[in-house]
């Protein structure tokens, strides 16, 4: 038989689980909005059974109240996988897509106040002074356009070399960040160690750790391997459910390399191309072997100079195209120029570009600019001769030897046009690219809310729920306060 | 599948974001009139519209070095004119003069108005167009005719033919040509020696110093007159020859309009909107943003809040 006062601890326990499940059902709705949180659950247990004899042979167990098992939250760490992944990707296309973003501003094509524009002015001016040999206005015009032409070379030229600083000092931050968010991982991982073997669940550290963690699956790609309770085994009272320390790998070159050593607590860090990881050994890394995510698109479109792919930065190709055009336009004018006689009937000795060797440097010629009658626009010596600039403007549509060899109507419009083609096509496919796996990322994050957000209604319902169940405990406890007072107050007095 | 608040308020804003976008891009597209602002929109079209672009500004020169060529040809068109009419003008009288009723005096008179009509003459040669002497080859900063050497030549019978021309002799024969479409360069300017010549100028002086030599005959003078018809030939013939390379000018000009008509269509096909189109899509973004906002403003309100006692 049991107690008398069965009924009331029954009861209590009732009281006291049902008012932790309104405390955690508050918790819930306290931090509805907060981002990175994930819903908590008391699971409610049965207390140890008690045998009771009925008497003879006949026998019950009696249940003898509840109690909250764990607290725990709500997670699923396969959809965590897949949004990380997703992420990755999506950094890195959205990441090259602002960048293209940028040259393409640059650029400016197609446009009125292009390359393409200053160049057509040009070879129009040229046309003109053909036609006016004799006009000092006309060669005037020609310094002009051409003066516009190799400022537009040097702007472009500067203004991506600065886009190109930017992105570089972006990709520094970027390793800061990745470094600072490793260490932060350790110092959580190392938490959470320490509590869990209490038996409690540092919920709030795994919620923070998963934040840190999205985070840094904007920046590279990375493995999140559990290192404790590995063979079910656990340290101290740590409860099964709880997740344990964590190791963060990522693969260089088919190895795993581990950044965060959760045993050990090491933490490996990046600096610029080179890398240690947790137990200080420093790795090469390079850019081929970098893993994925905003850094790796940074460099790529930056154009790392220490690293030997790295020279094929979207940037410094683009830079690249640039000087060569300046060049080979600039010496195959010059080497015309130099055939045709001047104002005064010598022959055109000197340059009219100077400094041709890059398109940042490209100037026209001091000579030139100090004199106009040094435009050679002549071939027979006479000033009314235009040949010599309508030779200047044909070149126009001459095959130049870009890049070492002359390939059939490779004229300058035509390389500036292909450049520019190279460029769209790789700016569309990473906007594309960008788009898609954003819509991935979105349905990704979309089924890990479905799970771990809060509804508020559903917090509502288990609060209307956990009340009355609170409510109909305390009626347990009139119910068998009564009992009770009958025995005490109501028995025994009979006669008095 | 369990839907959340927070899930529905960021669905929402996702698709607000979007639809965002959409407006933006077709706003663009209104205010620039074109489809495409940035390459990597559409890759060919950018690389399309840098050559159709270039094409027509190409053309538009083109059409401008056939102005001006048409100018130059039209002035020396003009001269030519005049010229003709000059040795016209001194063939009748020289018909006149070849009467031998005419008394040396008398003949006097008419050569002394021959006599300006040559100078006449050596100044057409030095006509100008702006600033350039046409019929100088490409000395377009010199005249082709020093006018006092031109009267120092027409009073002494002994003097070189060459002294009259700036430099000596009208050797210079540089052609003057402009390219006038794709490749195809066209000259503008005659030959010094073909309308301005020795034979042009000794022809006329021996008809003056006919006209001044008291000796002469009405005979004499006739036999000047084939001279004269030998000259005004060449000027006709001269003359046609400038025609015929004005007509094809005019060819070439009413082909590069054709031209660049079909560029500009080509050209604006390529970059340009279709107008219509872009407003229908404007209004077909608009609707659905209207309600994407109100289905957000129904959603996102009400929970189990708001009917709980």
């Amino acid at each position: 038989m049991g107690s008398t006062f069965m009924g009331l601890e029954t009861a209590r326990r009732s009281l006291s689980t049902h008012q932790w499940a309104l405390q955690a059902t508050g918790n819930n709705v306290a931090n509805a909005s907060n981002p990175g949180y994930s819903r908590q659950r008391l699971t409610i247990g049965m207390t140890e059974q008690l045998s009771v004899s009925f008497g003879g042979t006949k026998a019950g167990q009696f249940g003898t109240g509840v109690r909250g098992e764990t607290l725990a939250r709500i997670r699923d760490l396969m959809i965590d996988q897949q949004y990380r992944d997703e992420s990755v990707k999506n950094a890195f296309y959205a990441t090259k897509q602002a960048a293209f973003g940028r040259m393409e501003d640059i650029i400016n094509e197609p446009s009125e106040n292009g390359l393409a524009k200053s160049l057509d002015l040009f070879w129009a001016s040229l046309q003109d002074l053909s036609v006016n040999p004799d006009d000092t206005g006309a060669r005037s015009v020609v310094r002009q356009r051409a003066m516009t032409l190799t400022e537009t070379f040097n702007y472009m030229s500067s203004s991506l070399s600065k886009v190109q600083d930017d992105l570089k000092s972006e990709a520094d931050v970027v390793v800061k960040k990745i470094n600072d968010l490793m260490t932060k991982i350790a110092n959580v991982n190392r938490q959470i160690g320490d509590s869990e073997p209490l038996g409690v669940l540092p919920n709030e550290l795994y919620d923070e750790r998963d934040r840190y963690m999205d985070e840094l699956a904007q920046y590279i790609d990375f493995k999140r391997v559990p290192v404790d309770y590995l063979n079910g085994e656990t340290r101290g009272n740590s409860q099964r459910v709880a997740e344990g320390r964590l190791d963060i790998r990522v693969t260089i070159n088919g190895q795993d390399v581990t950044l965060v050593d959760g045993i050990s607590g090491g933490v490996g860090k990046f600096d610029n191309l080179a890398m240690t990881d947790a137990t200080g050994a420093s790795t090469d890394l390079t850019h081929a072997d970098m893993p994925n995510g905003k850094w790796k698109a940074l460099v790529e479109m930056y154009g790392s100079a220490d690293g030997p792919e790295g020279a094929d930065g979207a940037f410094t190709t683009m830079l690249k195209d640039l000087d060569e055009m300046a060049k080979q336009f600039a010496t195959a004018f010059n080497d015309l120029h130099s055939q045709n006689k001047d104002a005064k009937g010598t022959d055109g000795t000197s340059d009219f570009f100077a400094n041709v060797d890059s398109a940042a440097t490209i100037k026209v010629s001091d000579a030139i600019m100090k004199n106009l009658d040094l435009i050679a626009a002549s071939k027979d010596g006479n000033i009314g001769d235009g040949s010599g600039a309508l030779a200047l403007a044909n070149l126009k549509t001459t095959a130049l030897a870009f890049n070492g060899s002359v390939t059939t109507d490779t004229s300058i419009g035509k390389y500036y046009q292909n450049v520019i083609g190279n460029m769209a096509v790789a700016a569309d496919q990473s906007g594309r690219l960008a788009k898609s796996t954003f819509a991935l990322m979105a349905s990704s994050d979309q089924r890990r809310m479905s799970v771990s957000a809060v509804s508020l209604d559903e917090e509502m319902t288990m609060m209307i729920q956990y009340q009355h169940a609170y409510n109909a405990a305390a009626r347990n406890i009139t119910a068998v306060d009564e009992m009770l007072d009958k025995i005490i107050n109501g028995m025994g007095i009979v006669g008095r | 599948m369990r839907v959340t608040q927070t899930m529905l308020t960021q669905t929402n804003l996702k698709h607000l974001s979007s639809s965002y976008n959409a407006l933006a891009k077709v706003q663009e597209q209104l205010i620039s009139g074109k489809r495409i602002q940035r390459a990597s929109e559409d890759p060919v079209v950018a690389m399309q519209g840098i050559r159709y672009r270039t094409e027509v500004r190409e053309i538009d020169q083109f059409r401008r070095n056939v102005s001006e060529a048409t100018s130059w040809m039209d002035l020396t068109d003009s001269t030519l004119n005049e010229v003709t009419e000059a040795v016209k003008r001194i063939r009748e009288l020289t018909t006149q003069a070849s009467n031998d009723t005419y008394e040396s005096s008398q003949r006097a008179i008419i050569k002394s108005e021959i006599d300006q009509l040559v100078e006449h003459i050596g100044s057409l040669a030095n006509a100008k167009s702006g600033e350039k002497y046409i019929y100088n080859g490409t000395k377009t900063d010199q005249p082709l005719i020093d006018m006092a050497a031109l009267k120092a030549f027409l009073a002494d019978p002994a003097a070189d033919v060459d002294s009259i021309y700036t430099g000596g002799v009208p050797t210079d024969s540089g052609k003057i040509a402009f390219e006038v479409s794709k490749g195809i360069t066209m000259q503008v300017n005659m030959q010094p020696e073909t309308v301005f010549g020795r034979e042009l100028f000794e022809g006329l002086r021996d008809l003056s110093r006919l006209l001044g030599d008291e000796t002469t005959g009405g005979a004499d003078l006739s036999a000047q007159l084939a001279t004269l018809d030998t000259l005004g030939q060449n000027l006709i013939t001269e003359r046609a020859e400038l025609g015929a390379r004005a007509n094809r000018l005019e060819l070439v000009d009413n082909r590069l309009q054709d031209h660049e008509i079909i560029a500009k269509t080509i050209m604006s096909n390529n970059e340009d909107i279709d107008i219509e189109r872009v407003i229908m899509e404007l209004k077909s973004h608009e609707t659905v943003h209207r309600a994407a906002l109100s289905a957000g403003a129904r959603i996102i309100q009400p929970t189990l809040l708001d009917f709980l006692r």
